[in-house]
């Protein structure tokens, strides 16, 4: 096990009260494997991407409980120097939008040398430079060597995504976070850059957490799945299992929601009424006014994790025999 | 690429980037002001036609010479003591330059730094730093001046003192709204999430895309710096004898006013053309690279 998160709990702190972004997330991921956190906007993936490495925004939002294992040290114990000994040389990640990740007043070269610069790797600025190129080219960036000089605007959207990943892949880390890394690249340089990712993850072995909206991309890359809805987990398992027969109604709502093919002329699916506001959950489960199978329970309470059989867990009333 | 092309030819006016539209692009206004005072200020002991500080009874107040007829020699006048005017002018904007702005140096220099920190790390020192900001606001500048030099003594080094004091303020203000707003951008989170400590972040990825804004406020800043070292030496707290500073010569001339009116008359203007000089220099760069003006 690399990474186990064991009921975080990041809250934010604003003038209409507390938002609790994370509620009680726990998921793991193994050493070489790929997780992908699923919801909608505003469910908390990217709150809880931020908290694996504590970059939280602070002071609105703080992680007030849970434990965040990382090779079996905890995380949230750490101050910060000994983070930022982490970031980027264990865990990395990568954010959603190329275009603003580099800063445009320096090159290329420049930017990507940096996790090297700021890991003390006190090499002499030529091996700096071998290794800009070579990282560079593991990325696929074509000619790394002419291309060193080049500002960020001198690339296009996909390559600066691929920088990016570079910069994040530099140093070697263990687990490389994706913070819905593709959302703002057309859909050809979407899968270009995806079988990027799982290469990168292929030929180092590190594991990846792919945070997405798009149950398209998590079937091509992921081996595991975990659904978000309201800042909790409400059905994790392997991929085949949830993607075969989803167990708790959202996740199902969400497969009846995607197009397919030779189903012309008839109205997608849609999911009833809109995400809830993180400050008025309803009670009990946070998805019942939405979901078409509700119980009365849910109304009142919140469902446990149940599981499933191993490795699939589901937070639905359903599942404990709650129709009779 | 292609929308930087575009961009930059949209900008242009689709006009021919020569070396013509680039000197047309230039703050003309502002370079023919400020020009002279600068080479005044720098090389004027090399060609000030007497020496400023020589005084000369017999020559005592004789107006500017294309009115007294008698050649070239006091061009504009001379004082009650009979020092030239004309290498009093001169020799008083060293004092002006290097006041005005060693001061505004100065002053940026802790202002930016204060905001940088205030705004990166936030929390106690953030609102103790702007609470001083907004006190120090609501006192009136002059009479800070006038405390400051009073309780420190006159002299250039306290001018200089003066000024700083007045005016780091502002600048804490915008660079601290500016890197508020840099903080929260990609880059400087991904250089967070790459490992970067606090001062590489600051001083490589936040300074850079602040430090425009901090340039304007100096600019502005400079013409109303030289109106307090004015204001300061024409209150005789400013730079001491023999040193000139046309705030005193204004001061000098306070009696003669309606018999010689080229004793206060010709600092006078040597103020106004330094300081409106400054002040359309801060204007262009101001419309330059104010984020609040440039297109993105």
């Amino acid at each position: 096990m690399l990474l186990s998160v064991e009921g975080l709990k990041t809250y934010c702190y604003t003038k209409g009260g507390v938002v609790k972004a994370v509620d009680g997330v726990t998921f793991s991921v193994n050493r070489g494997e790929a997780l992908g956190i699923v919801g909608e906007s505003g469910c908390g993936k990217s709150m809880t991407c931020s908290s694996i490495v504590r970059l939280v925004p602070q002071p609105a939002a703080r992680i007030v409980g849970g434990r965040i294992l990382f090779e079996g040290e905890d995380l949230i114990a750490k101050d910060e120097s000994a983070m930022r000994q982490i970031r980027g040389n264990k865990i990395s990640m990568i954010l959603q939008d190329p275009l603003m990740s580099l800063n445009p007043v320096y090159t290329i070269g420049n930017q990507v040398a940096e996790t090297f610069k700021v890991h003390g790797r006190r090499s002499s600025r030529t091996s700096i430079t071998r290794e800009v190129v070579d990282v560079l080219r593991r990325v696929n960036i074509p000619s790394p060597e002419q291309r060193l000089k080049d500002y960020p605007f001198q690339f296009s959207g996909g390559m600066r995504q691929r920088t990016v990943a570079a910069m994040a892949i530099a140093g070697e880390p263990k687990l490389l976070i994706a913070d819905e890394p593709t959302t703002s690249l057309d859909v050809t340089v979407q899968d270009q850059f995806l079988r990027l990712l799982k290469q990168m993850q292929d030929q180092s072995g590190m594991a990846l957490i792919l945070v997405t909206h798009d149950l398209g991309i998590v079937a091509e890359t992921c081996d595991r799945v975990a659904v978000m809805y309201a800042g909790k987990i409400v059905e994790s398992g392997d991929l085949q299992g949830v993607f075969a027969s989803p167990a708790h109604p959202y996740t199902e709502a969400l497969f009846s929601a995607l197009p397919r093919l030779g189903q012309r002329g008839k109205r997608l699916f849609q999911i009833k009424g809109e995400p809830p506001h993180l400050l008025h959950l309803p009670d009990g489960c946070a998805f019942w006014p939405r979901c078409h199978k509700v119980l009365d329970r849910c109304r009142e309470d919140y469902p446990p994790m149940i599981s499933i059989h191993e490795g699939r867990r589901a937070a639905c009333w359903r599942l404990k025999g709650g129709e009779a | 690429m292609a929308f930087w092309i575009l961009k930059s030819a949209m900008n242009k006016g689709g006009r021919e980037n020569t070396i013509f539209s680039q000197v047309r692009e230039l703050p003309l206004a502002a370079i023919l002001l400020l020009l002279p005072v600068l080479i005044c200020g720098i090389f004027g002991s090399l060609f000030v036609p007497h020496n400023p500080a020589a005084v000369n009874p017999d020559l005592a107040m004789r107006p500017p010479s294309w009115m007294a007829g008698e050649g070239w020699t006091h061009v504009f006048g001379t004082d009650s003591l009979g020092r030239d005017v004309l290498s009093r002018v001169i020799a008083g904007a060293r004092a002006t330059i290097i006041v005005s702005f060693l001061g505004v140096v100065i002053a940026g220099a802790i202002g930016v730094l204060l905001g940088l920190v205030a705004a990166y790390f936030g929390g106690w020192f953030d609102i103790i730093i702007m609470r001083i900001v907004d006190i120090q606001m609501s006192i009136p500048g002059t009479l800070l001046a006038l405390l400051i030099s009073t309780s420190l003594g006159a002299g250039l080094g306290t001018v200089v003192a003066v000024i700083a004091i007045v005016f780091w303020t502002q600048y804490a203000r915008v660079t601290r709204g500016e890197t508020l707003s840099v903080k929260q951008r990609d880059f400087v989170v991904m250089a967070r999430v790459l490992g970067s400590p606090a001062k590489r972040i600051l001083r490589r990825h936040i300074f850079p895309n602040i430090i425009d804004s901090a340039m304007v406020v100096a600019t502005l800043q400079l013409g109303v710096a030289v109106m307090l070292e004015a204001a300061l030496s024409f209150l005789g707290l400013g730079v001491q004898p023999p040193s000139v500073a046309w705030g005193k010569m204004i001061a000098e001339s306070r009696l003669y006013i309606a018999t010689a009116w080229w004793l206060p008359v010709f600092p006078g203007l040597a103020i106004m053309v330094t300081v409106l000089g400054a002040n359309l220099l801060g204007d262009w760069l101001r419309d330059r690279f104010d984020p609040k003006l440039r297109q993105v």
